[in-house]
């Protein structure tokens, strides 16, 4: 027997909800497909198990915030996959559950000082960081914690607080998450910034000749040779592609490149696209439409969410012409890709024009230096001047 | 195919990638791409949209003709008749 624990879908992540269950007790269930909804900060997410498995027993209650690492089903495998652990008790429901909604509050006290409140009503800690994240006036909830207190339940189960639908969340739940993680990357990685311009004319005459005879829905977009570069770059430069934990560098086996997506209402998430560096040129397109669909309607998945080991940041054709990133931790670098502008370039003591896209790189200096940087950057820049490799995955 | 029914496919596809919008008050000789705060995927899905339901195949050379809804409807109309 062993449990499937509550995932961490970020390093700003403390607790989700399950929504929905998408599988029955006694089920049988295959590698990868979803077992729960779950609701974060991003939206919802679908979980899914990596080895085929049956489900034995819900454990965690519907709409109940659980912490990242508590066991939310019992399972019943032919191995332990590494991703549960064996748990003798089952989450607890009451107060204690909320000590991780927010680690600043300390919520095993109940503040009793009526006029810290400005409606003087008793609430835990964690019950007013949810109300003020969700909208929820407290005086709207129930009140059913100790001493007749306002809990996080309370709130939770409020008839305020609106049921999510996939492809929705909360702005300010997701604004908050996301400063959680950029203020953690600013206070403890030294970022180091390099930027290149690069010549992209070959590598976008090689695309419209590609494109000519695709009908629209076939067609390859003029960042997707970018995102095979810099994925075989990657692949080329291990030290950018893996995570910094606990004061070591671990390089990734695997190229999970991922991709930020700014969603409309202030959203921003970055699902990663497994293994790009293998990936051809309509494989990566192919995977693109799927991440950016998914992330705008709902249905992303857990190791989408988990697994990226570099991201990639791409202000688009309108935005500006540079954009530095800032890296998620435990990644160790981001690559920011401006808008492709046309400019005039001395070649062979000739003036010409040409398509010219600035591509920048925040790394963490605790793992990789500047010239160790220039150079996967110039790996970058050559790879677009053969943009026909693109064709085939790497070998 | 009438301007009426390319609007309709042009605007269903915008409620579908933006449906916090309403269509009816787009100006349609504003860039869409502007109006609507939309990426180059979601510029991308209106062209494959248009493409299916008007049979009118947009080439990548001429997306900076149909930035507007009035100039998309006239490139449509042109190759239609």
């Amino acid at each position: 027997m062993k449990t499937l624990d509550m995932p961490s879908f970020g390093a700003d992540m403390e607790s989700g909800k399950v929504v929905e269950w998408c599988v029955q007790p006694g089920q049988k269930i295959k590698k990868g497909e979803t077992v729960a909804l779950i609701e974060t900060s991003k939206g919802l997410i679908d979980m899914e198990v990596f080895e085929d498995c049956e489900v034995e027993q819900f454990i965690a209650k519907l709409d109940s915030e659980i912490p990242v690492g508590n066991p939310i089903v019992k399972l019943v495998g032919d191995k332990n996959s590494g991703q549960s652990q064996e748990l003798e008790v089952e989450i607890s429901q009451t107060e204690p559950e909320v000590e991780n909604f927010n680690a600043s509050h300390k919520t095993d006290e109940v503040l009793t000082n009526e006029s810290q409140f400005e409606h003087s009503i008793k609430a835990t800690p964690a019950a007013k960081a949810y109300a003020q994240m969700h909208n929820i006036d407290l005086k709207d909830c129930s009140a059913t914690g100790v001493d007749g207190a306002v809990c996080l339940d309370d709130v939770s189960h409020s008839s305020k607080a609106v049921p999510r639908k996939r492809g929705e969340f909360d702005t300010d739940q997701m604004r908050h998450a996301i400063a959680a993680v950029v203020s953690k990357s600013k206070r403890e990685i030294p970022h180091y910034y390099l930027s290149l311009d690069i010549d992209l004319t070959k590598s976008e005459i090689w695309l419209t000749k590609l494109n000519e005879e695709r009908t629209p829905e076939d067609r390859v977009m003029v960042n997707v040779p970018l995102m095979c570069a810099v994925a075989r770059a990657l692949h080329k430069h291990p030290d950018f592609n893996g995570e910094y934990v606990n004061e070591h560098f671990s390089h990734s086996p695997d190229v999970n490149l991922g991709i930020a997506i700014r969603l409309r209402k202030k959203g921003l998430v970055a699902p990663a696209i497994h293994k790009a560096d293998t990936l051809n040129v309509f494989e990566m397109m192919n995977s693109l439409k799927s991440i950016v669909e998914r992330s705008k309607k709902g249905g992303l998945k857990q190791s989408e969410l988990q697994n990226a080991t570099t991201t990639l940041s791409s202000i688009g054709d309108r935005g500006t012409d540079q954009i530095y990133g800032v890296i998620f931790p435990p990644q160790v670098a981001i690559i920011g890709v401006g808008k492709v502008n046309q400019k005039p370039v001395a070649i062979n003591g000739r003036v010409e024009i040409r398509s010219i896209v600035n591509v920048t790189l925040a790394a963490d200096h605790r793992v990789t230096d500047g010239q160790m940087g220039a150079r996967f950057l110039n790996e970058i820049r050559k790879l677009l001047q053969k943009p026909e490799q693109f064709l085939g995955g790497l070998s | 195919m009438n301007r009426f029914e390319l609007e309709k496919v042009i605007k269903t596809a915008i409620v579908d990638i933006a449906p916090d919008v309403d269509p009816e008050e787009l100006a349609t000789d504003d860039d869409m791409r502007d109006e609507l705060d939309l990426d180059s995927m979601d510029f991308l899905n209106i062209i494959v949209a248009v493409s299916k339901g008007s049979g009118v195949n947009i080439p990548e050379a001429d997306y900076a003709q149909v930035l507007t809804l009035d100039a998309m409807c006239e490139y449509v109309e042109s190759r239609l008749n």
